[in-house]
This record gives C-alpha cells, structure tokens and sequence, in this order.
C-alpha cells in the first residue's frame, strides 16, 4: 500500500475533509487538463478564449488550480473549443486515490476528433501503414523524388515537375515562360540542364516536360485568366487523382484531406 | 514518479512546525486544510507544473514565492509563503503562514519573515520536518 493511499485512508474518515480533498482534486484536474488539451493542439490562451467569447485574462482562470465554480455550459464552450466531448459522472473515493497516483500530462491527453482512432478509415489507415500516404507536414515528396535542391526549394519544385507530369496539357499553355526559364537553368550552369533531365528520367517524367517547368503560382494565375476552378490544376490535387487511376478511387476522400494526409509520390 | 517533497519550517527553540502552529491559530477549517493537502500532495506526486496557479511564479521577495488556497464564502484565503529548495531543486519548504484580507497580507511583515526563517534554517538544516498537515507533530 502506497504512503498516500495509506495516509488518506486515515484523514477520510472525517466526511468534510475528503469532499473538500475530493473537490480540490477535481479543480486541478480541471484546469490542468485545459492547460493539457491546449498546449497539445499548440493553441495560446487568447486563441481559445476568442472560441468560447472571452478575453485572455478571462480564460486564463480557468487554467488555475484555484478556480471553483465551474458551470456546465462554460465546459461545453471549452470542450468543443479543444474538440473534445465533456464526461460528468459520479465516482468512489477510492477511485480518487488511483487517479492521484496516475496525474500526468499524458494521461490528461486527448486526441481531437479527426486524431481519434475509434473513428478513422480502416481503408486510409491501411494506406497508412503501407506507406502511400504520408502527413502533409512531413514533405511527401522528398523520399522517392531526386534532390532537386540545387534549383531551389526541393519541394516546390516537386510540385513542379508533379504538375508538369500531368497537366502536360495545361503547362503546354506556358510555352512563353520557356524562354526564361531556360535562361535561368542556364545561369545556374551548363551542368543543371544535364541534372533536371537525369532527374526526370529517374522520375519517370517525360525529357519534353523540361520545357514545361512552371510555378504553382503561374498555374494558378492561368487558371485565373481562364476562368478555371484553380483547385482543377492543383498539382497536389491532380496528383492524388492520378494515383488513385491506378488504384482505384478512394472512398473516403474528406477523410484523407481532414487527416491531413498527402499522397506519396510514386516513381513510373 | 517526480520525486517532490514539500518542507515544514520549524521555528523558535522549540522547534514548532510553523505552519501547523498557523492553520491552528488562525483556527482554519478542516476543509480548508484538505484543500491544501490536495495540492501539496499533487505537486509531491507529480511535480509544480502540474499544479498551475498554487506557487507564484515570480518571487514576491527575494528567495520567497507565495502560495495560493482560495478560500470559498466565508472562508480564509491561505497564502503561506515558501522558498524553492534550499537544499535541493526537486523540493520547497513552507517558511511561514499568512491570510489575504481585502488585498493585503496578515501578517503584513511575512515576507520578512519568511526570509528570516529560510536564512536559520539555511545555517540549521535540521529546522525543517516533511509531515502532513493533520498528522500529529512528536512532543
């Protein structure tokens, strides 16, 4: 039996002191967890407080181990503020005791609703696993496509090469933008043209591409100019759907993109 | 586990613990004491950043935080003050008691006091005891 559970066994049998011990408890709880949740969604305290309509000074008190009153209502404005559900429910003091002896961040952490194991797609968790998709923040690019960072950042030119690969139609369009972008190839030395059409060829992209090296953003203003959806040449959007050709569709798509999941590029 | 502990001062020739003498003199409730248990046992148990709001932050005088237990309707507000250590970083020790009323301290001359007594017990380590707030003290 540990000191504490020991200790208490003792001070509890006084009705008032283990209510008033009990309720203590429950406030740190209380403010601890917010304090918890909030961090792990790396949200500040005026963040939040601007969801549930209130200053940062004011929410600030709930992240106190002294704040007392609690209303249910507030709960629920917290609650769905850090996309959790709230769990009222009446317990044994000997429960208090394990949950005492258990008190830790991690065990005060909750995974929001899209993290949340219980509701994810057994399909897209099988992607997951096999590797085809990949966390949006984690570059999905970098591993299958050659170092390309001697033209610059490595993954905007990813989004090039991917766009030009299938959007050849549309990059067709650009045969002006050639010129100059040649000429900038060039500046960067002889050996840079040798590199970009290696790198295709590795990546399975057709050497005619190399004429066809764009930017999202002038993708992005051609699609302007021609009153297209701009999301009909995302290239990360066109790339999914080029994968999923040969795979088949993928039910769940919004669970994908909620999940934050990219597909992984392929080599041909 | 994070391995805390929470020091009681024990002060004039005697060697009373100052903070029970307190709770006693100011005549604080059990309940109130309970509270206090609570957040001492949860900093010992899982360490300061897990009790947010019970130890300022910032010192309110050299080497002395203060310590927060809201008293509810009709209750003391608690504000015992304590230092950091001072023998050793995983620990505090609680140097003397003191109530908030309409703002202000009583006693007014805590900080004070409270530097006092971590200076003897700076030179007297032995002037410290690691109990509970209810258990009873060794005559």
């Amino acid at each position: 039996m540990s000191d504490l559970r020991k200790n208490l066994r003792n001070e509890f049998e006084d009705s008032d002191y283990r209510y008033a011990y009990a309720e203590s408890f429950l406030n740190t709880k209380i403010a601890m967890q917010i304090k918890t949740l909030r961090e792990q969604r790396g949200k500040k305290q005026a963040e939040i407080g601007v969801l549930i309509g209130t200053k940062q000074s004011g929410f600030s008190r709930f992240e106190d181990v002294n704040h007392s009153v609690w209303k249910t209502d507030t709960l629920w404005k917290i609650a769905r503020a850090l996309d959790v559900r709230v769990n009222i429910e009446f317990s044994s003091f000997g429960s208090l005791i394990d949950e005492k002896e258990r008190f830790s961040k991690e065990q005060l952490e909750r995974p929001t609703f899209r993290d949340d194991p219980a509701f994810r797609d057994p399909e897209i968790e099988k992607l997951v696993t096999e590797g085809e998709l990949v966390p949006a923040g984690k570059s999905a690019h970098s591993a299958e496509v050659p170092d390309l960072s001697w033209l610059g950042n490595s993954r905007e030119v990813a989004s090039r090469v991917v766009a030009t690969h299938l959007k050849q139609e549309w990059v067709n369009r650009f045969a002006s933008l050639q010129s100059s972008a040649t000429a900038a190839q060039s500046a960067a030395g002889g050996t840079a043209l040798k590199e970009l059409a290696e790198a295709k060829r590795v990546a399975g992209i057709s050497p005619q591409a190399t004429e066809a090296v764009v930017t999202p953003r002038q993708i992005q203003r051609e699609a302007e100019a021609g009153n297209q959806s701009a999301s009909d040449v995302n290239p990360f959007r066109a790339r999914v759907r080029c994968i999923d050709n040969h795979r088949g569709p993928i039910r769940n798509r919004s669970a994908v993109k909620a999940r934050g999941l990219n597909r992984r590029v392929r080599n041909a | 586990m994070s391995g805390w502990k929470v020091y009681h001062y024990l002060g004039g020739i005697r060697r009373d613990n100052v903070v029970k003498s307190w709770l006693k003199n100011e005549k604080i409730s059990i309940a109130q004491i309970a509270t206090f248990q609570d957040k001492i046992d949860t900093l010992e148990k899982s360490g300061p950043e897990m009790v947010p709001g019970f130890i300022t932050e910032t010192t309110v005088a050299k080497d002395i935080h203060k310590m927060k237990i809201k008293g509810n309707k009709g209750m003391k507000q608690l504000r015992p003050m304590c230092c950091r250590g001072p023998f050793s970083t995983n620990e505090y020790t609680i140097l003397a008691g003191a109530i908030e009323k309409d703002g202000k301290l009583v006693p007014s001359d805590v900080k004070e006091t409270a530097q006092a007594n971590r200076k003897e017990l700076l030179a007297d380590p032995t002037r410290r005891v690691h109990e509970r707030l209810t258990e009873k003290s060794e005559e």
